[in-house]
């Protein structure tokens, strides 16, 4: 008797900080940095797109 | 008869000339490409010069923004279902850029010149703006969001997301620069960047993160009530095990 109370306290207990620790666990991050030129920030008119032609 | 010789004669004389004198002054005969001829030889003709020349284009400066900038996409690939957590997309001043624009002038002759750009800022306001476009996933704020970018400045948007259920969600942030010319008032928009953001709804043996939690507390101290009165015999137990182990 006292065994499987053992047993089952112990289950009971691994089973519950399993599920804590996957509830509490901070999520993963993923980072994607693109640089951007500044031939991309200018205005948006067809000289500028003239000029990237050339350049 | 010898008159009318000599008429033929001349006939055949002005013939010639009028068929060479209009050969000449219609700018010559269309050009032939021969059989063995390569295709690109049609282009080696040089053009006559009653065309008007060829006149290099005059490279002119466009208003840009005189920094090089980073644009930093932060996201959870992986949230629980029900759970929130947050998207954040910067549009940083890269510090290690330096902007030497140079001109390229005359083909493939590189002058070096070195071009100055007018400054954008000094005549527009510049406002970046971001939405990020997910179907099925609940995003806020999910309206565009705008924040005015000035010099060497960050600007940064922050979303919250919470996938409901269990799947694989797919979106969009968009990012627009708005130019507001400061005297006439008319405004430009341009997309600067679309980053395609992929994010999983994921559970855990088909609980969500609320219930993993509640379940995780609540078990905790059910297991500890259960096996804390035996906890003495856990310890004595195992210290027999090492004894008879050791003997």
């Amino acid at each position: 008797m006292r065994r499987i109370r053992i047993v089952v306290g112990i289950a009971i207990l691994i089973v519950s900080i399993a599920l804590l620790i996957w509830g509490l666990l901070p999520a993963r991050r993923e980072v994607r940095t693109q640089p951007i030129p500044p031939a991309e920030l200018q205005l948006p008119t067809p000289a500028s797109f003239y000029s990237q032609l050339f350049s | 008869m010898r008159t009318d010789r000599r008429t033929l004669i001349l006939f055949i004389l002005i013939g010639v000339v009028t068929v060479f004198g209009c050969g000449i002054f219609s700018g010559g005969s269309p050009p032939e490409t021969g059989a063995g001829e390569p295709p690109g030889a049609e282009a080696t003709e040089s053009p006559p010069q009653v065309l008007p020349t060829f006149v290099p284009p005059q490279i002119t400066a466009q208003p840009a923004l005189p920094e090089r900038r980073r644009l930093t996409v932060e996201f959870p690939p992986e949230i629980r279902a029900g759970d929130s957590d947050l998207v954040r997309l910067t549009l940083e001043v890269d510090e290690l850029g330096n902007v030497t624009p140079t001109a390229e002038v005359g083909g493939n002759a590189v002058t070096g010149e070195v071009v100055e750009i007018p400054n954008l800022y000094e005549s527009h306001h510049v406002i970046a703006e971001a939405r990020f476009d997910i179907a099925g996933m609940e995003v806020r704020p999910a309206e565009l969001v705008s924040e005015a970018l000035s010099p060497g400045n960050s600007v940064t948007f922050r979303w919250s997301v919470r996938p409901p259920d269990v799947a694989v969600y797919r979106g969009t942030i968009w990012l627009y620069l708005r130019f507001m010319d400061k005297q006439s008032g008319e405004e430009s928009r341009k997309t600067l960047s679309a980053q395609i953001v992929e994010i999983e709804g994921v559970n855990f043996m088909g609980f969500s993160g609320e219930f993993a939690r509640n379940t995780g507390i609540i078990g905790s101290v059910i297991g500890m009530i259960i096996g804390f009165p035996f906890f003495e015999d856990i310890v004595k137990f195992i210290f027999r095990r090492r004894m008879q182990g050791k003997l």
